[in-house]
Parts: C-alpha cells; structure tokens; sequence
C-alpha cells in the first residue's frame, strides 16, 4: 500500500474527506462514473486501513489514529459509509466492516469515543444497521457491525429499545439462509450479551415475545426450529430469566412438547433442556400441572426411551432420570371411558 | 451474484466426488444453465456439528470473491440437511496431479504456489485465515486456473486439535506454534508454513517428513523446532536438490517465530515467485498435469467408483444416526387433541417404520400388484397407453408419502392395497369399461372434498375432519375438555362434540385444512 502514499501523499484529514466526498458522489452516477467513484473509494479505505491497522511495512501510528478518528466524527463519515454500503463495491463494504470494528474497539479513558458519538450524534446509524438484512447485498456485512456495535451495553440498551428490534424475528425466517442465519446470530448476540439488561427487557416485553418465540418454534424449517429452541433455552438458563411467568402457561408447554415429540434427536434434547423447568418447578400453575398429569404414562414411556448416553452433555443423562422420578411422582387420573 | 442457488429444485445430483468428516461433496448441474456445481451436504442432525460455527463458516466463505478461490454459489436447507453450493473445478486437485509423480519442473511449482499466494493474500487481508492448506485443498481447472478450496467450513470444524489428528496426513501440515497452540493459536502466519509444505510436496511428492514419521511422532518433531535451521536440517532441505531460490523461499516460509515468517504479500515479491511472471504459457503447463495424471490414471486403471446421489439414503442415513429404536420414543403425546400439520413438518409422527421393509422397498408396488391386468384381452388403446401414466402418478404419491413418512409393513401394505383400488375405480379394469362410472368416482372425491373443507359450517365440517384425522385423540380429548370446563365430568356427554380448539391447535388444523384444500383446488 505504501506506493500509495508515495503518489498520493495525504493526512488522515484529506483521507476522510476524500472518501465522504466521493461516497456522496455515488449517488448521483451511473455506470462508468460509478464505478471511477467506487474505485476512488475502495482506493481511500484502504487508505484509511493502513493508518488503523497498519501493514508489512508501516506499524499504525496512534497520533495518525486520532487525527483520523477526530476526522470521520466530525464529519460524520461512518454515517455516509453505511448509508452508501450497498452502492461500494464488495471488497469495500468489508474495508467499511474492518475500519467500523476498529474504530468501536479504540479506547480513550477507558470509554469508547466511538461509542459515544454513535449514541450522542448519530444513532441513525445503528438505525441503517437494524434494516442491513432487508438487503441482500449487505446484511451480511450491517450483521457483523451490528455485533460489533452491541457489545457495548448502551447501543444494545438502544437498540432493545427500538420497535425495529422485533423485524429480527421476521429477518430469521428470510429464505435466504445465510442472511437468515446471519440475523439469528445477532438475535442471539441482542439477547444473551448484557444478561441484567435483556432480563430487564424481557420482564417488560414479556408476551410479545413469548408469542414472537413461539411463532418461530413452530417453524416448519428445521434450522429455524433448532435455533429457536435453543436460543430460548439459553435465555432460561440466565438465572434472572428462571421466574419467569413462562413456565405457568399451557400454551408454552404445548410448544416444547411438540420440539420433545420431534423425531430430531437435536431437537428432543434441546426441547428437554426447556421441559426441564417445567416439571423442576416447585409450584406449578393449574393448567400446566393438569397437562403433566394427563400425559404421566406418554412422558415415562418417552423418558425411558430418551436415549442420550451418546451425546456426551455433562448432567444431561442425570437430568433426565431426575425428570423421570419427577413425573413419576405426578398423581395417577382416572380415565373417562 | 450471479446464479445463486436457493432450493434443491434447482439442481441435479450426479456422482460423489469427495467425503469428510462432515458430509459428501456431490457433483451437480444447474438444471436451468446446464453449468456444474459442487455439492457439499452436511449433516445437521449429527450430534457434533454446531449451527452458529456453521453459520459463521458460510460468512467466511459467501464473503470471498477471487479467482483464486472456489466461488460461493449459496446454500439451503434441505430437511436435516445444510447443502451448500460451490463452484465446480473440474481438474482435479493438486494431490491427485501427483499421483504420476512428484512436479520436478520448479517453474510449474511457482506457478502454483503464486496463485495459492495471492489467494492467501486475500484472505489474510481480511484478517481470514484459510487454516488447512494441503495438496488436498487446492484445485486445477481444465482451463489452467488454480483455486484454493475448502477453507471454512470444514477446516474450521475440523480445527479442534482432537479432530486434526484423526484426519491423517493433515499433521504433516501444521507450523509448530498451532501445535503449541502458542500465541492464541492460528495466525495467519501458519498458512505460510502450510503453504511451504505444500511446496514442498509437490516437488517431493509427499509433505515434509511423511517419510520419515507417522503423524503424531511428525507433530512432536515439528512442535520442538526452536531455531529456524531446526526444520530445515530435519526435514533434510539441502540435500533435496534444488534451487537455491527455491531453497530461500522455502527457509523464508519456515521461520519458526511466526512474527518474522514472511507474509503472503512479502512472498509475492520474492525471486522464486517474480521470476517467472513474464511466462506466456502457463496455463499449458497447468493444463499439462491434468493430461498427465490423466494417462496415468489410465494406464494404472485407476476406477473411479462413482457413487450417484441417492435421495433416499439420506432417509436412511438418518435412522442410522438417530439409532435404529429411535422411533420408540415417539410418543404421542395427548396436548387436548392438538395436531399439526403433518404435510409442513418434515417429520410426520407416524410409528415404528420397519426397516427390514424399508431396506427392500420395491421399485413399484403398483407396477406388480396390477401386472395380472396387463394380460387381459379386452384392453384397449387408449387404457394401454393411460394405464401407464396413471401408474406413475400412482407411484410417484407412493414414493412421496414413503419417503416422508417412515411407513411401518402395515401402513405400506395397506397404502399399495388403497392404490390397487383406486385403480381399479378409475376403471382401468376392464369390468368397469364404463366413461360414466369413471366420471361418477372423480365427481364423488371431488364433492366430497369440497364437503369436508367447506367454510360456510365450519363447525360441523371441521369437527367431522377432525374426528376422521384425530380418532385416537378424540374420546381423550372430549372427556378431559368437559372436565376442565364443568369441574366434573358430565357422564353422558354429547360423543359428537368436540372439544374446543385453543389458539394454537386452531391455526394448526386451519393450516392443514387450508393445505389440503389448496391441494385440491
């Protein structure tokens, strides 16, 4: 990269404000054109690499960094880069990627300056980022930034926050399977990164998503199915969530029986990591318990047919014959013939 | 993107042209563009594979677009089964082109590794590292190109050392600080030394010290490489014959602390590399190994055994991996007469399938069960020609409803005989050589139907559905419904009526009605 320099000697200063201009130019051109501005843009990311991250010959230099960082805040770069994501071409778009992380993980005072521009002056960004899967060409890169991004409490806060959150319930089921993978994972990171702060959120959010869990356990597509259950079940696992009111619906055990009756072995285990807690519970609603009740016989034949021994998860065969001797202790009905 | 792939329907499966440990890489051609494809379909229900390491490993590769790298076409799910489609080389890989014999030729061994370099260059740019480099992993096409391959998804599930050492051969591979899982673990920097073994492998033929140790000894070897002559000295460099550009080049990839081990773009400036950049015909050469092993292969009656793609053993794949009793588990259990649809699940809740009789599923029970028929005189023409047809469709539900759900001997029986009457209502037999009758039975199904998914008396139509679906489910179900809602048990209950659906076992059977009606429409 270091000819670049030699031809083109910049600051990081003109560096910045060489891409915002060119990346503004990419709207109003077509073919040809188009392309000379996205190639002047690739040209300056790289660029703007090179002072971040260095390369074989140059180590970064951290004043060189914080006259680049002071740069893109002031003249809200990172905003036109992604606003203008899917016009770059695609080795940009992951320049866009490296620049963005690098930046977020930069720390002054122990704070991230990045952060704090984000959530003081441009939280229109992480607002671009939330709709990255709606387009094809980029969700994959807005899901890694995104990530980045919500590591940090205060734009997870934000994002959990905003009604856009629940379209990542829709995004999962995308028929594209990458970009619908890529958006569970961020579902995933959304919701088990900052435990204190999401059981908050689901204490207050509890019914809608519940229903939007639901929804997405009873997908017909198997991966869709997988990840849902054991998302839940992490969810559970985080001891503020064990409470929860979820445990006393019928409508909730329904579900996981389903996932136990599935003829994936995946899916029964991960199903029973969930079923676990409704038997374990000490008090159990009404509804549940009549469920339990009426299904003693199905879930001993189930149980001592619940083969596991193979899969090798510590506790689990242990689990499963203390959830035997639970249901076991259910009382007997009568049937009405 | 172009011509991204997005349903098995797209596709037609050939032969296999690879296995790991994670699944089969078939051979398949874009129905539409006649163009091939590489097929790898990996396992999903197999008890190791974790869907998130998947899933980032797609990233990885759905974010590479070079050349030098096979292409990333996309990738779906097909019941337990994640296929994910790349492009087709049709070469050969760099392992086979050795199979005549080691590439003494060092301008051919340049122009190899060259590519490899910019490829690796790539990647590393990235901050992505490719982590198994072998002659295994790098590709020729007819054309002369050369493609690295298979970084991703298998190399990273296959990157827990445990696993690395049941692949044999891989081993001979790895730079000393992966084995020491020092500096934490892979840099990209261990690529180069993969890339210098592999180097060497094509001039030698084998990998560095496979000659001389199996691999767990190699593996100690390499892991107790301190200074940078330690290798060089072990695996006996000097004395291999080569140039001494070569020989730099191979020293610069060896360096034992990976901070001082050259870079891919460092390496692309060397003299062993840049040399020959002006070369015209390269791609002659390249296209030369291939006619090589070629008439090799021929000449050594080298068979390929093609094993060709078949559906059903994915079927049975999955019995064998869940275990042959799994479907004594299957219980059904009683949730108030809740149901699914059983045509949306992949996995319809029939029981206990024989596999006995699963093994030897006929290629047509229809076919057999009416060949009788076939000798009767009194056919006509046309019923020649129908019956046939008719036959297929016959069969081709048969086959559908088989593969789908695991039919115990009992439901197969009973399904073959069910068809065998059908046929014969449709008047194939000569005994009802009759147009009105023919029509007759199709007015009745069609009337019948309609019946059953009529919308305006929802309440009795669905109710009747729901007893022909649910019989089993239904005294249960009624009994404990009056008892929830009245507190006792009302003894001489109304037996026609049907429990009340709550929200959930109302969409489902709606979205069963819904289907089989659209079916039928």
């Amino acid at each position: 990269m270091s000819f670049l320099f030699k031809r083109n000697p910049k600051t990081p200063q003109e560096i910045v404000r060489a891409v915002n201009e060119s990346v503004i130019k990419l709207d109003s051109s077509v073919g040809d054109s188009q392309k000379k501005y996205q190639d002047e843009c690739s040209r300056y990311l790289k660029q703007m690499k090179v002072i971040l991250i260095g390369d074989d010959e140059n180590a970064p230099q951290p004043d060189q960094i914080s006259y680049l960082a002071q740069e893109i805040y002031s003249t809200d770069s990172l905003y036109l880069l992604i606003y203008h994501l899917k016009k770059l071409d695609f080795d940009s778009r992951k320049d866009v990627q490296l620049i963005f992380s690098n930046l977020l993980r930069r720390q002054l005072a122990n704070k991230s300056p990045t952060v704090d521009y984000i959530i003081n002056s441009k939280p229109e960004i992480i607002l671009m980022l939330l709709k990255g899967p709606e387009t094809h060409s980029i969700g994959l890169i807005s899901g890694q930034i995104l990530r980045d991004c919500l590591k940090f409490e205060i734009i997870n806060k934000f994002i959990l926050g905003n009604s856009l959150f629940w379209n990542f319930f829709k995004y999962v089921q995308i028929p594209i399977f990458e970009i619908a993978t890529d958006s569970f994972i961020t579902l995933h990171d959304l919701l088990t990164t900052h435990r204190k702060l999401v059981s908050e959120f689901l204490n207050n959010n509890y019914d809608q998503f519940v229903i939007n869990i639901n929804k997405l356990m009873q997908s017909s597509n198997y991966v869709t199915k997988r990840q849902s259950v054991r998302l839940l079940s992490e969810i559970i696992l985080q001891k503020y969530n064990q409470n929860s009111k979820y445990f006393d619906e019928a409508t909730n055990l329904k579900i996981i029986m389903l996932i136990l009756n599935d003829k994936s072995k995946n899916l029964q285990i991960e199903g029973f990591q969930i079923f676990k807690f409704f038997i374990a519970k000490p008090k159990k609603s009404q509804k549940v318990l009549d469920i339990l009740v009426k299904n003693k016989e199905n879930f001993i034949a189930f149980f001592k047919g619940f083969d596991i021994e193979s899969y090798q998860i510590p506790n689990l065969v242990e689990e499963r014959d203390y959830i035997l001797g639970k249901i076991q202790q259910l009382p007997d009905i009568e049937r009405i013939q | 993107m172009l011509g991204r792939i997005t349903s098995a329907d797209e596709l037609e499966v050939c032969e296999e042209v690879g296995r790991g440990a994670f699944g089969v890489v078939y051979r398949g051609v874009v129905k539409e563009t006649n163009k091939q494809v590489a097929i790898k379909q990996i396992d999903l229900e197999s008890d190791q594979t974790d869907l998130f390491e998947i899933n980032k490993e797609i990233q990885i590769i759905s974010e590479c677009q070079l050349s030098q790298i096979t292409q990333y076409l996309g990738c779906f799910v097909k019941r337990y089964q994640l296929w994910i489609i790349m492009e087709f080389v049709d070469g050969g890989s760099l392992f086979e082109m050795l199979r005549p014999g080691p590439i003494k030729d060092e301008t051919v061994v340049s122009i190899i590794i060259k590519e490899m370099l910019i490829a690796l260059d790539y990647l590393h740019n990235q901050g992505k590292i490719h982590r198994d480099l072998k002659s295994q992993n790098v590709l020729l096409s007819k054309q002369g190109e050369i493609k690295l391959t298979d970084f991703g998804v298998s190399a990273q599930l296959s990157s827990s050392f445990s696993r690395r050492n049941t692949t044999v051969g891989t081993p001979y591979w790895m730079a000393p600080e992966v084995i020491l899982n020092n500096s934490g673990g892979h840099s990209f920097k261990a690529d180069i030394w993969s890339l210098g073994c592999c180097a060497y492998e094509v001039y030698n033929g084998k990998p560095p010290l496979q000659n001389k140790f199996p691999p767990m000894k190699a593996l100690q070897r390499i892991s107790s490489c301190y200074r940078n002559n330690d290798f060089i000295d072990m695996i006996g460099l000097s004395e291999l014959g080569i140039s001494s550009l070569f020989n730099d080049f191979l020293t610069k990839c060896f360096i034992v602390d990976p901070r001082d081990r050259y870079s891919a773009s460092k390496l692309l400036n060397h003299k062993f590399i840049t040399q020959y950049d002006k070369l015209t015909d390269k791609a002659k050469k390249v296209k030369k190994l291939i006619t090589n092993k070629q008439l090799n292969d021929l000449e050594n009656h080298v068979v390929k055994n093609h094993n060709f793609y078949v559906p059903t053993e994915i079927v049975r794949n999955q019995q064998k991996w869940n275990g042959q009793d799994e479907n004594d588990n299957r219980i059904e259990f009683d949730i108030s007469s809740i149901e699914y649809d059983r045509d949306s699940l992949s996995s319809p809740p029939l029981e206990s399938p024989s596999s006995s009789k699963k093994s030897m599923t006929p290629e047509s029970p229809i076919e057999k069960s009416t060949k009788p028929k076939d000798s009767d005189p009194k056919q006509d023409v046309l019923i020649k020609i129908l019956k046939p047809e008719f036959n297929k469709v016959l069969n081709k539900s048969f086959h559908k409803l088989e593969t789908r759900n695991n039919l115990s001997t009992k439901e197969y029986d009973q399904i073959v005989n069910l068809n065998e009457v059908i046929l014969n209502l449709v008047s194939f037999n000569a005994n009802y050589n009759d147009d009105n009758k023919k029509i007759l039975v199709f007015q009745y199904l069609k009337y019948m139907l309609k019946e059953l998914g009529k919308e305006s008396e929802p309440e009795s139509a669905k109710s009747i559905l729901q007893k022909l679906i649910l019989p089993s489910s239904f005294s249960k179900a009624s009994s404990i419904n009056q008892k929830d809602e009245h507190g006792e048990a009302s003894s001489n209950y109304n037996s026609l009526k049907v429990s009340k659906f709550d929200e959930i076992e109302k969409s489902l059977f709606e979205a069963w009605v819904n289907k089989t009606r659209e079916k039928w429409a």
